[in-house]
């Protein structure tokens, strides 16, 4: 296995000072790797990849756990150092494609400005890299967009920007919030098309956050499922959607309507997991699932579970795993 | 359940069920305003001719892009907007042409149930004065037997009647859109629109309305006209689906034969873009579109998909395709629909 290209150990996020968003987090992601964070609104995805670049709101503070890129703890950088970084060797995308534009200035500043600032090009020489960008995510009519503004282009141009943006200095990682979200379909496979393109290119590491499972199983190479706050499995894709081992993953897999599943005997219900997802100053002690989980006991409402080996390369946090393997037989 | 449903006395053109939303060449332009003046410089053609039946007890989802009309059609059909022209006919009667007068006793059939249930409910009220209002607003109940209905309706959907006197900001987003479908109830309607009811939810509370709204379905003979982008939701939903594509339908007909069998380049496309959640398949032939679907305002001449569309030759440059129904009352508009 090659050396990760970004490897997370143990982070804790709180907010206030007195909630836990993030919960021991840990897990990394090589050169050329898609990692997919998935879990519902709420479930601590996006501060986990926000703290990695210290773009944390200022209610949030990571408390604890090491970030390793190119051997150094980004948490222990001062923040000269980890601006050289943010931007030019861990690029993120975010959702919402327009908020993140600036809406005042051209497009063609704003992709230049990032080589003018990491890289320490002319101006021309930026903008004529940032032609080429453009190019490459495919969007027509280069010169017209350079000079043109944010609020002239759809939302799947503006993610291209966005994609453009960050494949400016040729990052090692790219960490994806949601970048398709608020796109359409159709948009969207465009989008993720060009995303594994370029990752094919450059040996891009990638931590791809989405609630999509749909986008998990098509574009991850290992999932990492988190819930409260805490991952509560890891494994490789196929083993995720053929043995999801935590009850909470096989809930969510089960609660998926499929296409293409459409019966003329009429109606099938889903699976719904029950209840729903505790609020962050009223967790549960133990396993912060227990409440929900058809499995729980005495055990999982005193301690949290420890990272079990369910498979290869495939661990799960559940007092039960194997339990509920034999329930499913 | 004994709701007697007399209206209903349309008889649509598959005979047995009697209709409860007729909709004939339906089209809703909004005028874009410019200059000095505010004058108008042109017109979105957001719903350009849509036609389409729903059977009592039936529902219809309506899928696309964002901005293909589906939402305009959901407003046009309760008379939220006012259509520019066609017919909307709810148990027989047209809504477009009556009085809001008149238009006030067929309300009571038709309730709508939105996206956000963030912003769909008044914070200032009380959950169980939000699900009363339609209540009072129509002189249907008032005192002790209003409080029984609100707590009646409460526990048909999954909330409990104590929870009557919370405010909105106290419930989650799959609790509200709770309160927002026991709102749309109330009034005992024949036909609710829910746009887009579950995508603003978590997966596992998505799971728990769709059921909901399924089991209410029939319970209650309800018929649904469902709007949403997400396919796997509304085949799970829906009887009979209805692509649109730039203010015009695209294929319409039984789940079965759209999902199974998609005769328009459209849907075929829509359908392979959807990433599937079992990465077995993900190396599966996908269609994927150029560019981005054209402005409303300024739609392609001829067939308005051409601009996208592989197929695409000179005749659909010039010449629409009509909707043509084909067997089962599956209908498609493209002029290559039996190559294809």
């Amino acid at each position: 296995m090659t050396a990760a290209a970004l490897k997370i150990r143990g982070l804790c996020v709180q907010i206030d000072g007195r909630f836990d968003v993030v919960k021991n987090l840990s897990f990394s992601v090589c050169p050329g790797e898609t990692v997919c964070l998935v879990g519902e609104s709420g479930c601590g995805k996006s501060i986990s990849a926000l703290s990695i670049l210290r773009l944390l709101p200022p209610v949030a503070r990571s408390v604890a756990g090491e970030i390793y890129f190119n051997g150094q703890n980004l948490l222990g950088l001062p923040e000269s150092e980890l601006r050289r970084i943010r931007g030019n060797d861990i690029a993120m995308i975010f959702q919402e494609p327009m908020s993140s534009l600036n809406p005042l200035r051209t497009i063609g500043f704003q992709i230049a400005e990032v080589m003018m600032l990491h890289m320490g090009w002319s101006r021309a020489a930026a903008w004529a890299r940032a032609a080429e960008l453009l190019e490459i995510v495919r969007i027509p009519d280069v010169p017209q967009v350079l000079d043109g503004y944010p609020h002239q282009l759809s939302g799947g141009m503006r993610q291209r920007v966005m994609l453009a943006m960050a494949l400016a200095c040729k990052p090692a990682v790219i960490l994806a919030d949601e970048p398709t979200t608020a796109l359409d379909v159709t948009i969207q496979a465009q989008i993720t098309g060009l995303l594994a393109e370029m990752q094919q290119k450059f040996g891009t590491a990638i931590v791809l956050i989405t609630h999509d499972m749909g986008l998990v199983a098509e574009n991850a190479d290992r999932v990492v499922v988190m819930y409260a706050g805490r991952k509560v499995e890891e494994a490789p894709v196929q083993e995720f959607f053929q043995h999801p081992a935590h009850p909470y993953s096989r809930g969510l897999l089960n609660s998926l309507p499929q296409l293409g599943a459409a019966n003329s005997c009429g109606q099938e219900r889903l699976k719904e997991i029950p209840g729903m997802v505790p609020a962050l100053g009223d967790l549960p002690s133990g396993c912060p699932f227990f409440p929900r989980c058809e499995h729980s006991d005495g055990i999982c409402r005193e301690q949290f579970p420890s990272y079990e080996s369910v498979g290869i390369d495939h661990i799960a946090a559940c007092w039960h795993p194997r339990a509920m393997e034999e329930n499913q037989q | 359940m004994t709701v007697v449903r007399e209206y209903s006395r349309g008889v649509g053109e598959r005979g047995e069920k009697p209709l409860v939303l007729r909709v004939h060449g339906l089209k809703k332009h909004f005028p874009i305003r410019g200059g000095v003046f505010s004058r108008i410089t042109g017109y979105v053609h957001a719903v350009d001719g849509v036609s389409f039946d729903l059977p009592v007890g039936e529902t219809l989802g309506f899928v696309g892009e964002s901005g293909c009309g589906k939402s305009t059609v959901g407003k046009t059909v309760l008379r939220l907007l006012l259509p520019t022209a066609g017919s909307v006919e709810i148990g027989g009667r047209d809504v477009t042409t009556l009085s809001e007068h008149a238009l006030r006793p067929l309300r009571r059939k038709m309730q709508m149930v939105f996206q956000d249930p963030y912003s769909s409910l008044n914070p200032r009220m009380t959950v169980g004065s939000i699900v009363a209002e339609p209540l009072v607003t129509h002189g249907i109940a008032g005192g002790r037997e209003l409080t029984d209905r609100v707590a009646t309706l409460f526990a048909k959907v999954g909330l409990r009647p104590e929870q009557m006197t919370g405010y909105p900001h106290q419930f989650s987003g799959g609790q509200r859109q709770r309160v927002a479908i026991a709102r749309a109830l109330a009034v005992e309607p024949d036909l609710i629109v829910c746009d887009e009811p579950v995508s603003a939810l978590d997966i596992s509370i998505q799971a728990q309305i769709i059921n909901l709204m399924m089991d209410l379905q029939d319970d209650l003979g309800l018929s649904y006209l469902f709007i949403s982008h997400d396919l796997a939701v509304v085949e799970l939903i829906a009887d009979r689906i209805a692509v649109m594509y730039l203010g015009s339908i695209a294929e319409i007909g039984a789940k079965e034969d759209v999902m199974r069998n998609p005769r328009h380049p459209y849907t075929k496309a829509l359908l392979s873009a959807v990433p599937l959640p079992d990465p077995k398949r993900k190396n599966r032939a996908q269609i994927v579109l150029n560019g981005d679907v054209p402005s409303p305002s300024n739609p392609p001449s001829g067939c308005r998909f051409h601009s996208r569309c592989h197929l695409a030759q000179e005749r659909c440059r010039v010449e629409a395709p009509e909707l043509k129904s084909g067997a089962g009352g599956h209908a498609v508009a493209c002029h290559f629909r039996d190559i294809n």
